[in-house]
């Protein structure tokens, strides 16, 4: 299978009275039509700025973005409107991203009604109901306003108005986050049946290492607006070649007590992203940097195939 | 789409009418504009501004006899005469023409007119932003009567001219007020939705954000009729409002002024008038507020 989307050195910077804040500095990745990108990070760590500015919904600052064969940045107006058929967002929190006066037939018949989908009412409102089908959400809802409905529900309608215009990709920022526990798994489990059905590509933003290997094909890394570390998931669980991703994934709870010797990778607290040092980002709380980290920007390099890594010492330290 | 309109305003009546205070307002302004209409069955305009000096400061309830189009009649001063002798009750129906449209023609200008612009402020911000806000303030910094009075001076008295310099004053309150509602609205994460479903920035700024963001204008547009009619009566009473002889409330009850010791009829009807439809509005804004917010239906 192809990319169906490329990003190349894409940077959005933003401007705050201490200076530029480098929220995302150079993100380069490509997504294979189908599969499912997982991206990791703490927080403040720009993925979901990332996520954004693939879509337009924050300006980039610099870079390129091709997705299905169009250059995304060079849309503007009405091309842009139309680009965002194919693109969707199923956002973090389903408690804000649903317009509060909307019934939930109208929160999923809005984007057919923006694109003018269907001339007759009864054809809009037949697609609507088809996509409540989909999501799972019953019927006798139809009229229902969000405030009336628990978040799993409320997330079925984000994710029902993001397939409504039969997107081909979609950016899921952080989609069960806010959500139970019991409750994540179904909603991944409908993501993930919807995948296969409806043959959709995504980008999985998420900050949960368990929910990210549930469901990635292939997971990037970021620290600081930077990739550090990607490879395909399962390989990622089983070798980290990063520093910052063996702290990440050493960090996950165990279900034993003491089972595991945690390693001391980390040290001191997530630097700042306005104007930051050239040189490695992870350097300050790196346990093995040395001198040669903070002197240029480590590249992002294939140290095994398919496994690439941002990292001068990555074989020394392996 | 007719027919979805319809199952909708059934829905809105539904809970509006759960207020049973809103029900009341209604009423009162139900009755006004009935009251208005009929004007001219109840009284005569000739009658209610012509001379009838015999029967000045005559009593509630009174009977007298007055010349009437030519002939003379025995009439009922259901709520007195004033210090012309004119009928209070059929002045302050005829008034109540004046009033009402003052009240709800200057709010609905500044509303709209002012409501988009600060819809427009608070949603581009940048240099539009400025250049709104700034004209605001100055409209802001003169006071309204002065200002009222220099467009009126300008324009000449006439009814229509009366009706844009009170839209013109009224209008720096809304425009910020409805700015920093947007203000509020605009970062949310439902209209970024919108956005992100390729919602142009007219549909974004009237389906989804200004709906949410109407409650506090709803309650000052109530209180902005009351203004209003507050406001002509001031001009009137500075002779570039409705001039006299003709009926308005501001100007009843400023003739009045004088006789408040010696006939209080004249000058407390006029007031209850405005009083009741201030009130009126009010519980009509309560109860628009109540049933617009969906959170509220049951």
């Amino acid at each position: 299978m192809s990319d169906i989307l490329s990003v190349r050195g894409l940077k959005k910077y933003f401007n705050t009275p201490h200076g530029m804040l480098h929220a995302v500095d150079g993100l380069s990745l490509d997504i294979e039509e189908g599969s499912t990108l997982g991206m990791v990070g703490e927080s403040g760590c720009g993925k979901t700025t990332a996520g954004r500015a693939i879509l337009r919904l924050a300006e980039p600052s610099a870079g390129t973005i091709t997705f299905d064969g169009e250059d995304v940045l060079a849309k503007t107006g009405k091309d842009l409107r139309k680009l965002r058929e194919k693109m969707q967002i199923i956002f973090q929190d389903p408690y804000s991203s649903l317009n509060p006066r909307m019934s939930i037939s109208r929160l999923i018949a809005e984007p057919l009604i923006i694109h003018r989908r269907y001339a007759r009412k009864a054809d809009l409102e037949n697609r609507v109901k088809e996509l409540m089908d989909t999501v799972e959400l019953t019927m006798r809802l139809y009229n229902s306003y969000p405030h009336e409905l628990d978040g799993g529900r409320r997330q079925r309608i984000g994710i029902a108005r993001a397939l409504a215009l039969d997107p081909k990709f979609i950016v899921c920022d952080e989609p069960v986050s806010a959500l139970d526990v019991s409750v994540q798994a179904q909603i991944l489990n409908l993501m993930q049946d919807l995948q296969e059905r409806l043959s959709l590509t995504y980008l999985f933003v998420t900050h949960d290492m368990s929910v990210v290997r549930h469901i990635s094909d292939k997971i990037v890394v970021m620290y600081l607006g930077q990739v550090v570390e990607k490879a395909p998931s399962d390989v990622l669980f089983e070798e980290q070649l990063h520093p910052y991703t063996k702290a990440l994934i050493a960090a996950i709870p165990s279900p034993m007590p003491g089972s595991m010797e945690k390693p001391k990778i980390l040290k001191g607290e997530l630097k700042s992203p306005i104007e930051p040092k050239p040189g490695c980002r992870f350097a300050p709380r790196c346990v093995h940097a040395r001198k040669v980290c903070t002197e240029a920007d480590p590249d992002l390099r294939e140290l095994r195939p398919g496994r690439f890594v941002a990292c001068c010492r990555a074989e020394e330290i392996l | 789409m007719e027919q979805k309109y319809k199952g909708e305003f059934a829905e809105f009546w539904k809970r509006y009418r759960r207020n049973r205070l809103a029900v009341v307002g209604l009423a009162l302004i139900g009755l006004y504009v009935i009251l208005a209409l009929g004007a001219d069955l109840l009284y005569s305009y000739d009658f209610i501004t012509g001379n009838q000096i015999p029967n000045a400061f005559s009593g509630i309830a009174s009977f007298a006899e007055v010349e009437d189009g030519g002939t003379v009649r025995r009439h009922l001063y259901l709520l007195g005469a004033d210090n012309f002798g004119r009928d209070v009750a059929g002045r302050i129906i005829h008034g109540a023409r004046v009033s009402l449209i003052i009240g709800f023609v200057t709010v609905a200008f500044a509303v709209v007119i002012g409501g988009s612009l600060g819809a427009v402020a608070g949603y581009y911000g940048r240099r539009l932003e400025t250049v709104i806000m700034r004209g605001a303030d100055i409209l802001l910094a003169i006071p309204n009567i002065l200002f009222a009075l220099a467009i009126v001076a300008a324009l000449g008295p006439s009814f229509r001219n009366l009706l844009l310099a009170i839209g013109i004053t009224s209008l720096p309150v809304y425009v910020r007020l409805v700015r920093a509602s947007v203000m509020t609205v605009k970062d949310q994460e439902y209209v970024e939705a919108a956005r992100a479903q390729g919602a142009s920035d007219f549909r974004i700024i009237l389906i989804h954000i200004i709906p949410n963001c109407m409650a506090p204008v709803i309650v000052q547009a109530t209180l902005g009729i009351a203004q209003s009619i507050l406001s002509a009566a001031s001009l009137s009473f500075l002779g570039l409002g409705i001039q006299p002889p003709s009926p308005e409330w501001g100007n009843m009850l400023s003739e009045a002024r004088s006789y408040i010791i010696s006939a209080p009829h004249t000058l407390i009807f006029p007031g209850l008038a405005i009083m009741t439809v201030i009130l009126a509005y009010n519980l009509i804004g309560d109860g628009l507020r109540d049933a617009l917010d969906p959170k509220l239906k049951r």
